[in-house]
């Protein structure tokens, strides 16, 4: 694997304060410049209130945005060789967050509910000519997708967006697998005693306050995200 | 023999599988939450979902679907000259998953005032009736592992709708992701063999498997969405990004994915 990481680093030191393409199912990513020292004020904070269905899913649909520029990202920018099974994996896994984040950003207002807006990220820190670098954020967000999903479910009030949840949760915990066994092959790491419970067999599920603090230290995510009535 | 017969033989000799059959069936009856179209998805049918469920009768679905897992990975450890050394540390880990689930969905029954079904290896026949050979035919028995990940997968996903907003959904999804991490990776294994298939489904592609397995997997709508209208993406991918569930029945009926694989 080549590591121009220089040239690199110059190259996603530009892509500051990315705005991610949402309702309008772009996958490009429109860039919009910052002077150094321009006192740009930040973006307001998007509050999710999990008294109501829309709450959780717009916490879904923030983190899918992130999830769907990071790869469309890495996908631009591949690490390894052109044509490779590992590149097909990336390309797929921008297509899938892609199609979440769209069908989120569609289905929330057809369904009745306000949208929030396209969250600001900053993938500044991240060298996407590295393998090291792109894998590794690439599994935290797919173990925080799976974890994240995995403790919002019980918010859920309809059953019917249960089952769509359901069906987006087990998709990124194979990409979380799959994306553990290019990092670790032919090791337990694909469901590793780090992230599945090794006496009772179960996967994280993490509250959403949890999640946000965790995605918040990141740096990834300019956007101030928060969340209310979660319960006692 | 079916495994819906095998619950409700009156030569069975334990009282809790003829009453997981009863779970079973009443559940299996009952109203699944997928079939409400779009127009209502807004609004709250809880209630009805906790009327129609039956939490110890989906257990014991779930604690079926783990023994079957847990007694063949013990097995296809067990077999001499079967699983390479490279994939010993994966079958290890899968293994211990599956007993863990089995430990816990029989303790979670017991709490609720349930009677866990319980199944020993001489209850399953992994050759269906001696169409394979798993034990001695590692591919088959890679083939056999992918097709019973993705059935838990999609039976865990089948009934989460009907636990919505029960402390036992939590669990649940926690399981059901486990799952879906086992059912990549074994997927992988397979693809590195020369199968034709990735981590995730595509389409309603069976990679040799079961075509029941994969039925309905290549769904292209969600929540009355067209996904492939939302942009620039193709039936393979919007059909790669969502798991399809399935029901009861087409897991554990009469003429269910499990059916064969049940001795009789």
């Amino acid at each position: 694997m080549s590591d121009q990481t220089s040239i690199s680093n110059q190259t996603s030191r530009r892509q500051f304060f990315q705005h991610v393409g949402g309702a309008a199912g772009l996958t490009a990513l429109a860039l919009t410049g910052c002077d150094s020292g321009g006192g740009m004020s930040g973006p307001e904070t998007v509050t999710f209130d999990f008294s109501n269905d829309f709450g959780v899913l717009n916490y879904a649909y923030a983190l899918e945005q992130l999830e769907a520029a990071f790869y469309a990202e890495a996908a631009a920018n591949f690490y390894g060789q052109s044509g490779s099974i590992e590149e097909q994996y990336i390309q797929d896994l921008a297509a899938h967050e892609a199609i979440h984040r769209d069908f989120l950003a569609e289905a929330i207002p057809a369904l009745g509910g306000d949208l929030i807006p396209n969250l600001e990220v900053d993938f500044s820190s991240v060298d996407f000519s590295s393998r090291t670098d792109v894998l590794g954020t690439s599994k935290l967000l797919e173990d925080t997708g799976v974890s994240a999903y995995n403790g919002a479910g019980i918010f859920l009030e309809n059953p019917d967006l249960v089952g769509v949840a359901g069906k987006i949760v087990s998709v990124e915990a194979r990409h979380a697998a799959s994306v553990r066994s290019l990092v670790n092959p032919g090791s337990d790491d694909f469901a590793g005693d780090d992230v599945v419970d090794r006496q009772s067999g179960l996967d994280l599920a993490t509250a959403p306050s949890d999640v946000l603090s965790n995605v918040a230290s990141t740096g990834l995510v300019v956007t101030p995200l928060d969340v209310t009535n979660v319960g006692a | 023999m079916r495994l819906l017969n095998f619950f409700s033989l009156d030569t069975d000799d334990t009282i809790s599988r003829r009453e997981a059959l009863d779970q079973l069936g009443s559940v299996g009856l009952s109203t699944a939450a997928a079939s409400v179209p779009l127009a209502v998805l807004g609004r709250s049918n809880r209630s009805f979902a906790q009327s129609a469920s039956d939490p110890v009768g989906i257990l014991n679905f779930a604690l079926t679907l783990e023994f079957l897992e847990d007694s063949y990975y013990r097995q296809g450890l067990n077999a001499s000259n079967l699983i390479p050394s490279e994939a010993r540390p994966i079958y290890e880990q899968v293994s211990k998953h599956e007993d863990a689930h089995v430990t816990l969905l029989t303790s979670t029954i017991e709490d609720l005032g349930g009677d866990p079904v319980s199944f020993t290896d001489d209850d399953f026949d992994f050759t269906a009736g001696g169409n394979f050979d798993p034990f001695n035919d590692y591919p088959i028995f890679l083939l056999l592992s992918q097709a019973f990940e993705d059935t838990g997968v999609r039976a865990y996903k089948g009934q989460a709708p009907n636990i919505a907003g029960n402390e036992l959904l939590t669990p649940a999804l926690q399981i059901h992701s486990v799952e879906a991490r086992h059912a990549a990776e074994v997927r992988r294994l397979r693809a590195e063999s020369g199968a034709s298939i990735k981590p995730w489904i595509t389409n309603a592609d069976n990679g040799s498997a079961p075509e029941a397995v994969y039925a309905g997997e290549d769904n292209a709508t969600q929540a009355g969405i067209d996904q492939q209208s939302l942009g620039n993406f193709s039936a393979a991918e919007v059909t790669e990004a969502y798991d399809e569930p399935l029901t009861m029945e087409d897991v554990a009926g009469e003429n269910g994915i499990a059916a064969p694989f049940f001795a009789s």
